[in-house]
């Protein structure tokens, strides 16, 4: 299934002094030929859909998601994006310096439908700094 | 050769882990002010280093987030005078027992050192005793069996002690102690069944809330203060704060030793908002997904959380190898089900806590038990 979802990504504002200044963008799109389906449990959180690494490399961990619950899905038609926007996402214990994040998509069921889109899915990635 | 000296002295030369308490008294020897940043010579991980029997350094937990009063000059100390600061509870309670030594150490101005003659105190040496104590009445190497307290001599119930002693105004049981708490907290989940593989990973934060111990109430009283990213009505802010109070407070208490509040303090969890000095930022969205993103309408996880912000773990799947199964069973409690209550043990900073505040052991326990 690699190949028919692309993700984007992006953060703003570049710069800030306060770490609930920052917020995240993400995208995933459907370039495909064909209609997919999209569970979008993974993306519900931050904690789930982001990676943050220090300039240093040095992973920043996440606070902790919500207990799983229910698992929603969306379908996305050919060229269909779906949307998830985190404010706030940088926990307000970071420090001052540079960073990157990504967003990740992961979701591979035992046994997915064959519309059911599964594996695991990374975007290019995009810097903030606390100054 | 710095103006200050300082010296280190235990409250006792046995400690268990987690309950370290020492006195650090510093004097200005010199002819001249001197200036010391009591409020940045306060955090541990700053100003002590300990090491154990090996001469290995034993790693404290990092101190909070600098403050404002932590980054400017300090008090002035008159030459002669001296002033007096307490380190309590900044061992892990994981700590192996055995033979431990600490000192006072700073290169920094604000801690009255400097990078090139550094505010040393002499080695303290200390011993950490087991976690769960020795069993009773068995002799210990090195330790001697302790000796009968007077009154159990001569059979004299402990409550007619304490009240002859407090009738006599030998004991007060007025006092309130107060402390703000910060605590890394990591966690590893791992085992996410297929489909919620995305939870996998590991996760970190920081419990921080202030707590009181009340002895006039025989009360802890629990606040975690929040700044909220995001619009809340009036309403919505009272539903999370009466969820909150509805499943942590009043349901278990602290028992400790000693006259005062002989059944123990009750424990009282509460939301406080604010819009500066918080403990934590929560952004307000259409549903919790993270200890920091709650849902405006959401009366339920957000209670789970809090648990977070208390020092709690989760407790689904397999959470630092301990194998909890799925989330959200009937029977699971707060941290696997957000629907349920809460166990003692996940009140285990505010009794540590409560422990480090009074100098006692202390336990949890189900409000309706006696202590």
């Amino acid at each position: 299934m690699s190949g028919e979802l692309i993700a984007d990504f992006s953060i703003r504002p570049a710069q800030s002094s306060r770490p609930e200044d920052f917020t995240a963008r993400g995208e995933i799109r459907n370039v495909g030929g064909r209609g997919l389906r999209l569970s979008i449990a993974p993306l519900s959180s931050p904690s789930l859909a982001l990676e943050i690494v220090r300039a240093g490399g040095e992973r920043v961990p996440l606070p902790p998601p919500a207990v799983p619950g229910a698992m929603p899905e969306t379908r996305l038609a050919p060229g269909e994006s779906y949307v998830v926007e985190f404010s706030a996402f940088v926990p307000q214990w970071t420090g001052k310096g540079k960073y990157r994040a990504r967003l990740r998509y992961l979701f591979q069921p035992r046994n997915p439908d064959a519309d059911q889109w599964s594996g695991q899915l990374f975007s290019e990635w995009a810097t903030f700094e606390i100054a | 050769m710095p103006q200050l000296k300082v010296s280190l002295k235990p409250t006792k030369q046995e400690l268990k882990p987690g309950d370290t308490r020492f006195r650090a008294d510093f004097v200005n020897a010199s002819s001249e002010p001197a200036t010391l940043n009591l409020h940045a010579a306060s955090h541990p991980a700053l100003a002590l280093q300990v090491r154990d029997g090996k001469g290995e350094a034993i790693l404290l937990p990092p101190p909070g987030a600098p403050e404002r009063e932590d980054l400017e000059p300090g008090s002035v100390i008159p030459p002669g005078q001296s002033v007096t600061l307490e380190y309590a509870g900044f061992l892990d309670r994981s700590l192996t027992a055995g033979e431990y030594r600490v000192r006072y150490f700073s290169k920094y101005s604000q801690l009255g050192g400097r990078r090139d003659d550094p505010l040393v105190s002499e080695w303290v040496d200390f011993r950490v005793r087991p976690a769960n104590g020795f069993p009773v009445g068995r002799p210990v190497l090195g330790v001697p069996l302790p000796r009968p307290k007077w009154w159990e001599l001569w059979f004299i119930p402990r409550w007619l002690i304490c009240l002859i002693l407090r009738w006599l105004g030998l004991i007060r049981c007025d006092r309130v102690f107060e402390q703000e708490v910060d605590e890394a907290r990591t966690e590893t989940i791992s085992n996410a069944p297929p489909g919620a593989e995305a939870w996998n990973g590991t996760y970190g934060w920081r419990a921080r809330f202030h707590q009181r111990v009340e002895q006039p109430t025989c009360r802890v009283l629990v606040t975690v203060r929040v700044r909220l990213v995001g619009t809340l009505t009036a309403a919505q802010q009272s539903a999370w704060q009466t969820a909150i109070d509805s499943a942590w407070s009043n349901r278990f208490k602290n028992c400790a030793g000693g006259c005062c509040c002989g059944n123990g303090y009750t424990i009282r969890c509460e939301l406080q908002y604010v819009s500066s000095g918080e403990h934590q930022v929560v952004t307000v969205g259409t549903s919790t997904t993270s200890m920091t993103s709650w849902g405006a309408t959401d009366t339920v996880d957000v209670n789970h959380e809090y648990g977070h912000m208390l020092g709690a773990l989760d407790e689904y799947f397999t959470v630092n190898g301990v194998d909890y199964g799925a989330g959200r069973q009937a029977t699971g409690d707060i941290m696997n089900n957000p629907a349920n209550q809460p166990i003692a043990a996940h009140y285990e900073l505010v009794r540590a806590t409560t422990s480090a505040l009074l100098g006692t052991a202390c336990s949890t326990i189900p409000v309706a038990n006696n202590c």
